[in-house]
């Protein structure tokens, strides 16, 4: 068999950026970046392996599969990390163990994942989101949830949504529904897959009366705007559930109403990582078909390495928002510079000015084309012909070169 | 806004689909418009957009977006495994996923297949996963399509079908021993599409449940 030239290839469900697609990101990187620091987030980074058993708290062990992993020398066990959170939450138990604080730490980071690429899934992808650590008050779920509005903002997607669930409210409505721990576990995962279908046959066939069957229907419907809150309380009498509407609505409360604008209320709505307790969210654009932000409370994922404490993030998927930035970012147009014989001095005194007025400027080699939209040459200490297009002018001095170019930018 | 969009089955369960969604009030496309070769059409009132695709890449249009809904056999969505919603079982394009041999082989049942016997069909997972379940070794064969030529032509030993009726089996020859599944067609639905386009969505399911209550 011939066999394809690997030399070639990128391993599958990786991507180069080349500069242009780099540029954005980087500025959507930044813009994010800016965002979490004005809101008292502090970066932090994280290695980009760990020992496998620290990622499979956050996995779970049925999905672990979707960890990259290897061997040390010593035979440990090794993978990439497969999500932000958790290698966070590690540092969060052990590095302020002693604290009791509230920490608000911030992440932009590389994520690795053994999955089918393809649908915005990516092997390797750029994730970045933030922690609240410390706190179980709703005001906590709000400040994240305002602050996933404010990236979006931030990035200038004005048709953003945010879809709210808690996900104590199903388990709390199904505990009291009679059904099964294997019926639950069945609808759960329906749900979870949105398979309506699957759902209303695990119902047909469960051993509980009619109504309550009807019940679970009705509250697999629970979608809209905070008046579901209201009718979720009509449908059960569960005190779980009922605690988990009050935080729901707790939170509601406490979102501007501009943000509330874009809220949405999906009571049915469960989560793929297994550590979420409490109010849970989702951010997506009509326009992609998959979402961009995902987050939600997790109050016991830092018990697993030490002692419990609450906390709320989210994180967003750079390469998804890629897909939705509009913003030209031509970036700045550079200049090239060469000089006559002699006046190397007096060239590199004109390019010190310009960078320090930020416009990048290029030293033109020998066998550099000449097709540079912007050009300049020192023929002599004080001619400077600056060439741009068509139009070719003279200058007699660097400041002038400097005036001219800055309003070009 | 604009249209909504719903991938529809090229094939034999087109007409059958339509006629359920006029029933149900969705859409109606007129008076018949030839609609072989036709890769998309509007209903009359620019509600709706049908485009017409073969029934494996329905699961791919409405999984990426490019279609809000469309429409899948359980077989081809399971085989796909996409993420998707799943709204409704249409009840139409009933039909059963059986494993078949020759009339004249000695095997009864799945488990007297031969380790290493080559068993041939359109759907590797669904056989993959099934025959895994069952504790059976087989080599799967994925085939494109006249999966009942295996056998004959002595590619394979057995096949994993879709089947009607089984009079296509059994005209080459061919007897049904396991059942596997039984399958019809869902309506499905973008995930992003079920969030945004949710009222519109429960009156449509809300429509095709009373078309079937008005049957009983």
């Amino acid at each position: 068999m011939i066999k394809a030239d690997l030399r070639l290839q990128r391993p599958r469900g990786t991507k180069d950026y080349l500069p242009q697609e780099t540029r954005v990101i980087r500025a959507i990187e930044e813009r994010i970046r800016t965002t979490f620091q004005l809101w008292g987030y502090a970066e932090v980074i994280t290695p980009t392996f760990e020992h496998i058993d620290v990622l499979r708290q956050g996995t779970g062990p049925e999905s672990d599969e979707v960890i990259f992993r290897f061997f040390d020398r010593e035979g440990h066990t090794l993978g990439l990390r497969s999500d932000a959170t958790t290698p966070i939450a590690r540092l969060a138990a052990t590095r302020f163990a002693e604290s009791d604080s509230i920490l608000r730490l911030a992440y932009l980071t590389n994520i690795f994942r053994y999955v089918d690429p393809g649908m915005g899934r990516e092997r390797e992808f750029h994730q970045a989101g933030v922690e609240l650590i410390g706190s179980a008050r709703p005001e906590a779920d709000a400040e994240v949830i305002q602050l996933a509005a404010e990236v979006f903002s931030a990035l200038e997607i004005p048709d953003y949504r945010l879809d709210l669930g808690e996900v104590s409210f199903i388990q709390g409505v199904l505990a009291d529904s009679g059904l099964s721990a294997k019926e639950q576990r069945a609808v759960r995962l329906a749900l979870l897959n949105k398979d309506f279908v699957a759902f209303g046959e695990i119902l047909a066939q469960a051993a509980i009366p009619d109504h309550a069957k009807q019940q679970l229907i009705s509250i697999s419907r629970l979608r809209g705007g905070v008046e579901v809150i209201a009718e979720a309380r009509e449908l059960t009498r569960n005190k779980q559930a009922h605690a988990a509407l009050d935080r729901l609505e707790q939170v509601c409360d406490l979102l501007n109403p501009e943000v509330l604008r874009s809220v949405q209320l999906d009571l049915a709505m469960l989560k793929d990582l297994d550590y979420y307790t409490g109010v849970i969210f989702e951010g997506y654009v009509a326009e992609l078909g998959y979402t961009v932000c995902t987050g939600g409370r997790y109050d016991r994922l830092i018990g697993r390495f030490g002692p419990d404490r609450p906390a709320t993030g989210f994180a967003f998927g750079l390469e998804r928002l890629l897909e939705l930035v509009r913003w030209p970012d031509a970036g700045r147009v550079p200049v090239y510079l060469s000089y006559a014989s002699g006046l190397r001095g007096e060239a590199h005194r004109l390019a010190e000015l310009l960078r320090g007025q930020q416009i990048p400027t290029i030293w033109q080699l020998a066998n550099e084309a000449q097709s540079a939209a912007l050009h300049v040459e020192v023929l002599a200490p004080n001619e400077f012909r600056l060439t741009d297009g068509d139009r070719v002018v003279v200058f007699a001095s660097p400041a002038e070169v400097s005036a001219y170019l800055k309003a070009k930018n | 806004m604009r249209p909504v969009t719903i991938a529809m089955p090229k094939g034999r369960l087109f007409a059958p689909l339509v006629e359920l969604f006029s029933r149900a009030g969705l859409f109606d496309l007129g008076p018949e418009v030839d609609l072989e070769r036709r890769l998309t059409v509007k209903t009359a009132d620019g509600r709706w957009e049908l485009l017409l695709v073969k029934p494996a890449d329905v699961p791919i249009y409405v999984e990426y977006g490019a279609a809000d809904l469309g429409v899948a056999g359980k077989d081809v969505l399971l085989e796909a495994r996409r993420e998707l919603c799943e709204l409704y079982d249409l009840g139409v394009g009933r039909c059963r996923l059986i494993m078949a041999v020759p009339e004249d082989s000695p095997i009864r049942k799945a488990t007297d297949l031969i380790p290493g016997s080559r068993v041939a069909t359109k759907f590797p997972r669904l056989a993959q996963e099934y025959f895994s379940s069952h504790g059976i070794q087989v080599d799967i064969v994925k085939l494109n399509g006249s999966i009942e030529l295996a056998p004959k032509a002595g590619l394979a030993s057995a096949i994993v079908d879709i089947t009607e009726t089984g009079r296509t089996l059994a005209q080459n020859q061919l007897r049904i021993v396991e059942e596997i599944m039984s399958v019809s067609a869902r309506l499905i639905c973008n995930r992003i599409s079920y969030k945004v386009r949710y009222p519109l969505i429960q009156e449509l399911v809300r429509g095709l449940q009373a078309v079937e209550v008005s049957k009983r």
